[in-house]
C-alpha cells in the first residue's frame, strides 16, 4: 500500500515532508454487507410467508385440503410450485397451512414459557425466601425429565391440540426463562439504587417496573427469538413422530412424515416443507442475531 | 458437595414420585388400552388392582425400589415381558448411538474451533461460524431426512433405515450407524464449536498466553495444553447438559432410522399406557441427567484448581 | 549470591544487543490506520540497561513487543524499518525464527504477574517453559531447574513452592516467579514492561534490585519500560523518552534527569512528587492529551501541549539535536538555545 508506506517513511534528520492523506474509512466490509443482505432476506422470507398465510386463510387459493386425484405426485411446476402429494393436494398450500399451525404453536409456547417463566424468575429473584427454594427444586425436577418424553406424555394423555402442544413445549421452556430472569433480577436487586429505593418504602410494583423490567427486557427479547425457533422445531419434531396435530390438519412435521414413504419417487413432498421449515428457522435466527448485535 | 448430592437425590425422588403418580392421572386408562373397551367394568378394575395401578404413588415407588434391588424393574402390562430384559436389549443400542455421536461432535468441533480462534477473522473462522449457524437452524429430523435422501436415495451408498447387530454383521452394523450418528453429531458439533470458539477466543487474548508465547511456545502446543484445558470447562458443562437433550434427539433418530433403541420403546409404551415401562425408563433417564450433572460438577474441580482451592478454604 | 547463568564475554566493539532503526509501526482495522510508532531509532549495548519512558499511548509497550517478536497480529500490522537482535532482524524474520528466539535470546517480564502467569498450571512448569518448549526435559530435570531458578530470584523454600499455583503467591513473589521464567532460557536481552507498576511500593524496590543484580551477574542487556521517572536513577544507564510513537529525547540517565533538554521531559520531571522538598500547593500536571493517532504526525507530536511551542513546531518535524556525544533531543527549541527555556 504505497499510501501507508509514504506516510510512515519519515527520517530523523530528513527535511519535513508534506503530510500524506489519512486513510479514509472503507465503506462496509464484505462481511458486513453479507450480513445485511441476509437480514433483509430473512425479513423478506417471513413477510412472504405471512402474505401466503393470509392468502390461504382469506381466499380460496392455496387450499390445503383440496384434493385432485387427477394430478397426484406431480413434480413442482407452474400450477403447483411445490408439486402435489399422493392425494393430489397442493404441497405449497399444505406447507403454508402448516406454517399457520407452527406459528400458532410458537406463539402459545412463547406466552406459556416466556411470560410464565419470566414472572416466576423475577418473583423468585426479587423476593427470595422459601418460595425461591421450593420453586427452584420444582424447576430442577422439571428439567430432569427428558424433554421429549414429557411432551409425548402430555400430548398422549390430553390429546393433540394446538394448545396442548404449545403448552407442553412452553412448560419445558419455563425453567430456562426463569433461570435467566432470576439471575438478572438478583443482580439488579443487589444494586445500591434499588436497595435505597426499598429503604425508603418505594412500592414494590414501582421498583419492579422501573428497575427490574428494563434490565430483564432486552435479554428476554433475545431469548424469545430462541424460544420461537425451539417451539417451531419441537412442534415439527412432535408432528413428525406422530404426536402432533391429527391428520388431515396440516403441520410441517406431519407433512414431512407423510411424504417420507414417497421419498424416492416424489421427494418434493417431503423436501419442500422441510426446506421451508429450515429456512424459516434460519430466518428467525438471523433476525435474532441481528437484534443481539444491535444491543451490544 | 454433599449439599449438591442431597439436592440431586431430592430431585430424583420427586421425579420418581411424579412418574409413579401417572396412573392416577388417568385411572383405568391403562386397563382400557390393554384390554380394550368391550370389557366389563369389573374386569377393568381387576386389571387395575392386579397391577397396582390404583395404589398410592409412594407405595408404588417403594415397590419399584425394592424390585430394583432384586434386579426386577417390573413387567410390562402389555406384553408381560420383563422391563429389565427389554432394557438390556435396547439400552446398549441407544447408548452406542449417543456416545458415538457425542464423541464425533467433540472430535469435529475441537480442532476447528481452536484453529479458528487462533486466527480470528480468517476464512476458516468465518466459514465455520457460518456453517455452524446454519447447522444449528436445521431441525434434527430434517437433517436426517436430507442425509437419507442424499446418501440412501440418490447416491445409494448407505442404507436408509434398519439396524444390524455388531456381532452378526460388523460391516452392516457400521453402515447402518453412519447416517444416524451423523445426524445426531452434526447438530451437537455446531453447538460445541460455537461455545469452544468463544471460550478459546477469550483465553487467547489473556496475558498468560502472550507470556507463554514469549517463552517460545509453539501455537499448537499452546492450543492443546493451555487453551483447551481452560476452555474445556464450559464445554464439559454443555456436554453434561446435553446428555438430557440427547435422549430426545436419540428418540427422533431412532424413529427416523427405525433403530430398536429405548427411544422407540419409550414412545410405544406411552402410546399404550404401559406404565411400568414408562416409569422405569423415566427414572433411569432422570438418573442419567442427575449423574451427568454431578459428574460435571466433579470435573470442574479437577480441571480448574482454583475452584477446589476456593471450596476447601 | 551469583546466578547459575553464563555471562557472555563482552568484546569491546560488539554488535549492539538491540538496534532499532527507523522503526515505524501502524495497526489497521476496519480500514483505519493507527500510527503507533514513527521513526524510532536507538541502540542497546550489551550489558546495558536502557529505560524507555512514556505515558499511556506513547507506544512503549508495542515497542517492547515488537522487539520481543511474538504475540502480534500479522494481518493488521504494517511495519517499516529494522529491529535487530544482535544483528538479526526481527521484522523480516519468519514467525518460526522469531519464536525460536523468544525466551532464548530475548525475553519479557510483564507488568501484572497475576495475569501473566497461567492460573491452572503449576509454577515449575511455567518457569522452565523457555527450556521445555525446545527440548524434552524429564520431570526430575525440569523440577530441579525450576528450584534453581526460584532460588536465584530469591523465592524462599523453593523445593516446596514449585508445586504451587500462581494464586498461592503474593504479588511480589509472583513477579519474582515471572522473572525466573523470563531468565530461565538465558536470554541476551530482557524486556521489562512496567515490572513494578502492579506492585506495592515496598516491594517495587526489591524487584528492581533483583533485576539489577541479574543484569550485573549475567551480563544481560535490559530494556526497562516505565512511565515512572522516579525509578530510573541508579538503575538505568540510559533513558529514552517516547511520546506519541516518537523519540523525543535519549541520553544518559544522569543527564536526562538532571538536565533534560526537551520540554516534555522537563515537565515529566517536574511532576514527580518530592517528599523532601518544600511543600508545593499543586503538582504541576500536563494539560491536554495525546494527538490523534489516526494520522501521521505533522511537526512535533508534543507541540499542542508544549508551553514554549513555536509556529514551526506544529508544521515541521524537529531535527535530532546533538547536545552531547550521547545525548540527543528532537526539539526546535533545543536547536536554537535562544528560544528555549532552561530547566
Amino acid at each position: 500500500m504505497p499510501q501507508i508506506t509514504s506516510a510512515l517513511a519519515t527520517g530523523t534528520t530528513a527535511p519535513p515532508t508534506s503530510p500524506a492523506p489519512a486513510l479514509k474509512r472503507r465503506s462496509r466490509t464484505t462481511g458486513e454487507r453479507l450480513q445485511t443482505v441476509l437480514f433483509i432476506a430473512s425479513l423478506g422470507w417471513l413477510a412472504l410467508l405471512l402474505v401466503l398465510m393470509f392468502v390461504s386463510m382469506a381466499t380460496p387459493w392455496l387450499d390445503p385440503f383440496q384434493q385432485d386425484f387427477g394430478a397426484t405426485k406431480q413434480a413442482p411446476g407452474f400450477a403447483h410450485p411445490f408439486g402435489t402429494d399422493a392425494n393430489g393436494r397442493d404441497v405449497l398450500a399444505r406447507t403454508v397451512a402448516g406454517a399457520q399451525n407452527s406459528f400458532t404453536v410458537a406463539a402459545i409456547t412463547l406466552v406459556v414459557g416466556a411470560v410464565t417463566g419470566s414472572v416466576i424468575g423475577i418473583v423468585c429473584g426479587y423476593f427470595r425466601g422459601w418460595f425461591d427454594s421450593v420453586v427452584g427444586l420444582a424447576l430442577d425436577t422439571l428439567m430432569a425429565f427428558p424433554a421429549l418424553m414429557l411432551i409425548i406424555l402430555l400430548v398422549s394423555f390430553r390429546g393433540p391440540s394446538l394448545w396442548t402442544i404449545g403448552g407442553a413445549i412452553g412448560l419445558l421452556m419455563i425453567p430456562s426463562f426463569a433461570r435467566v430472569t432470576r439471575s438478572i433480577t438478583l443482580s439488579v436487586r443487589s444494586r445500591e439504587y434499588v436497595q435505597a429505593a426499598v429503604l425508603i418504602d418505594t412500592p414494590t410494583p414501582r421498583i419492579l417496573l422501573t428497575a427490574v423490567l428494563p434490565a430483564v427486557a432486552p435479554v428476554l427479547v433475545a431469548y424469545a427469538f430462541t424460544a420461537v425457533t425451539v417451539g417451531i422445531v419441537a412442534e415439527g419434531s412432535m408432528s413428525f413422530l406422530g404426536y402432533g396435530l391429527a391428520a388431515p390438519a396440516p403441520s410441517w412435521g406431519g407433512i414431512i412424515a407423510e411424504g417420507r414413504t414417497a421419498l424416492a419417487q416424489a421427494p418434493w413432498i417431503t423436501l419442500a416443507p422441510a426446506a421451508t421449515l429450515t429456512i424459516t428457522v434460519l430466518a428467525i435466527n438471523v433476525i435474532g442475531e441481528r437484534f443481539k448485535e444491535k444491543r451490544k | 458437595m454433599v449439599r449438591r448430592a442431597g439436592r440431586a437425590l431430592c430431585v430424583l425422588f420427586l421425579v420418581a414420585l411424579a412418574t409413579m403418580s401417572l396412573p392416577l392421572l388417568l385411572p383405568g386408562s391403562a386397563a382400557v388400552a390393554v384390554l380394550g373397551t368391550n370389557v366389563s367394568a369389573a374386569e377393568l378394575a381387576a386389571f387395575t388392582s392386579m397391577h397396582h395401578l390404583d395404589a398410592n404413588p409412594l407405595e408404588r415407588l417403594w415397590m419399584w425400589v425394592t424390585g430394583v434391588l432384586h434386579g426386577d424393574l417390573g413387567t410390562s402390562i402389555v406384553s408381560g415381558a420383563s422391563v429389565a430384559g427389554e432394557l438390556q436389549a435396547r439400552l446398549p443400542i441407544t447408548v452406542e448411538l449417543v456416545v458415538l455421536s457425542q464423541l464425533l461432535a467433540i472430535l469435529l468441533a475441537i480442532p476447528v474451533a481452536l484453529r479458528a480462534a487462533w486466527r480470528p477473522g480468517s476464512l476458516l473462522d468465518r466459514l465455520s461460524a457460518g456453517l455452524s449457524f446454519v447447522l444449528l437452524s436445521i431441525p434434527g429430523f430434517v437433517l436426517g431426512l436430507a442425509l437419507i435422501f442424499l446418501f440412501a436415495v440418490q447416491l445409494r451408498i448407505l442404507p436408509a433405515t434398519g439396524w444390524v447387530g455388531f456381532a452378526q454383521d460388523p460391516v452392516g452394523h457400521v453402515q447402518h450407524l453412519i447416517l444416524p450418528v451423523l445426524t445426531l453429531s452434526l447438530g451437537e458439533a455446531a453447538v460445541y464449536l460455537r461455545a469452544l470458539r468463544a471460550n478459546a477466543g477469550e483465553i487467547l487474548v489473556e496475558n498468560y498466553i502472550h507470556a507463554a508465547r514469549s517463552r517460545g511456545m509453539a501455537p499448537g502446543r499452546i492450543l492443546r495444553t493451555r487453551v483447551l484445558r481452560s476452555a474445556s470447562l464450559p464445554l464439559v458443562t454443555i456436554v453434561g447438559i446435553n446428555i438430557g437433550a440427547s435422549f430426545g434427539g436419540a428418540l427422533i433418530v431412532e424413529t427416523l432410522f427405525a433403530i430398536p433403541g429405548i427411544g422407540r420403546l419409550l414412545s410405544s409404551s406411552i402410546a399404550v399406557r404401559d406404565y411400568p415401562v414408562i416409569e422405569s425408563l423415566a427414572i433411569i433417564a432422570a438418573l442419567a441427567v442427575v449423574v451427568a450433572t454431578v459428574a460435571v460438577d466433579l470435573s470442574y474441580r479437577i480441571i480448574d484448581p482454583r475452584i477446589s482451592h476456593a471450596a476447601n478454604n | 549470591m551469583s546466578l547459575a547463568l553464563t555471562a557472555p564475554a563482552i568484546p569491546v566493539h560488539a554488535v549492539p544487543a538491540v538496534s532499532v532503526q527507523e522503526l515505524s509501526l501502524g495497526f489497521e482495522s476496519n480500514g483505519k490506520m493507527t500510527h503507533v510508532l514513527e521513526g524510532v531509532s536507538f541502540e542497546l549495548a550489551q550489558g546495558e540497561c536502557l529505560a524507555i519512558v512514556g505515558e499511556s499511548g506513547s507506544g512503549k509497550s508495542v515497542l517492547g513487543r515488537t522487539i520481543l517478536g511474538v504475540g502480534s497480529q500479522p494481518n493488521s500490522e504494517h511495519s517499516q524499518g529494522a529491529v535487530l537482535l544482535s544483528g538479526d532482524d526481527q521484522l523480516t524474520a519468519s514467525a518460526q525464527e522469531r519464536r525460536s528466539r523468544a525466551g532464548t535470546r530475548v525475553a519479557m517480564i510483564y507488568q501484572d504477574p497475576m495475569t501473566s502467569l497461567n492460573p491452572t498450571v503449576r509454577i515449575w512448569k511455567q518457569v522452565i517453559e523457555s527450556i521445555s518448549n525446545r527440548r524434552r526435559l524429564s520431570r526430575r530435570e525440569g523440577r530441579a531447574k525450576a528450584v534453581e531458578m526460584l532460588r536465584a530470584v530469591g523465592v524462599p523454600d523453593p523445593e516446596r513452592r514449585i508445586d504451587a499455583y500462581p494464586h498461592e503467591f503474593s504479588g511480589g513473589m509472583m513477579q519474582r516467579v515471572g522473572i525466573a521464567a523470563a531468565i530461565a532460557g538465558n536470554p541476551d536481552v530482557l524486556i521489562a514492561d512496567e515490572p513494578t507498576t502492579a506492585l506495592d511500593v515496598t516491594v517495587q524496590r526489591k524487584v528492581l534490585d533483583l533485576l539489577d543484580r541479574i543484569r550485573r551477574d549475567s551480563g544481560m542487556s535490559m530494556i526497562l519500560i516505565t512511565h515512572d521517572l522516579g525509578l530510573l536513577t541508579g538503575r538505568a544507564d540510559r533513558t529514552m523518552v517516547l511520546y506519541a510513537g516518537r523519540v523525543l529525547e535519549i541520553g544518559p540517565t544522569e543527564r536526562i534527569t538532571t538536565a533534560p533538554a526537551h520540554p516534555y521531559t522537563q515537565r515529566l520531571l517536574a511532576a514527580i512528587p518530592n517528599v523532601s522538598g518544600t511543600l508545593r500547593r499543586e503538582l504541576p500536571a500536563l494539560d491536554g492529551g495525546l494527538p490523534p493517532l489516526d494520522r501521521p504526525r505533522t511537526g512535533c507530536p508534543f507541540a499542542s501541549r508544549c508551553e514554549i511551542a513555536m509556529p514551526q513546531c506544529h508544521t515541521e518535524r524537529p531535527p535530532a539535536v546533538q547536545l552531547a556525544p550521547d545525548h540527543i533531543a528532537h526539539c526546535w527549541a533545543a536547536a536554537d538555545p535562544a528560544e528555549g527555556t532552561a530547566p
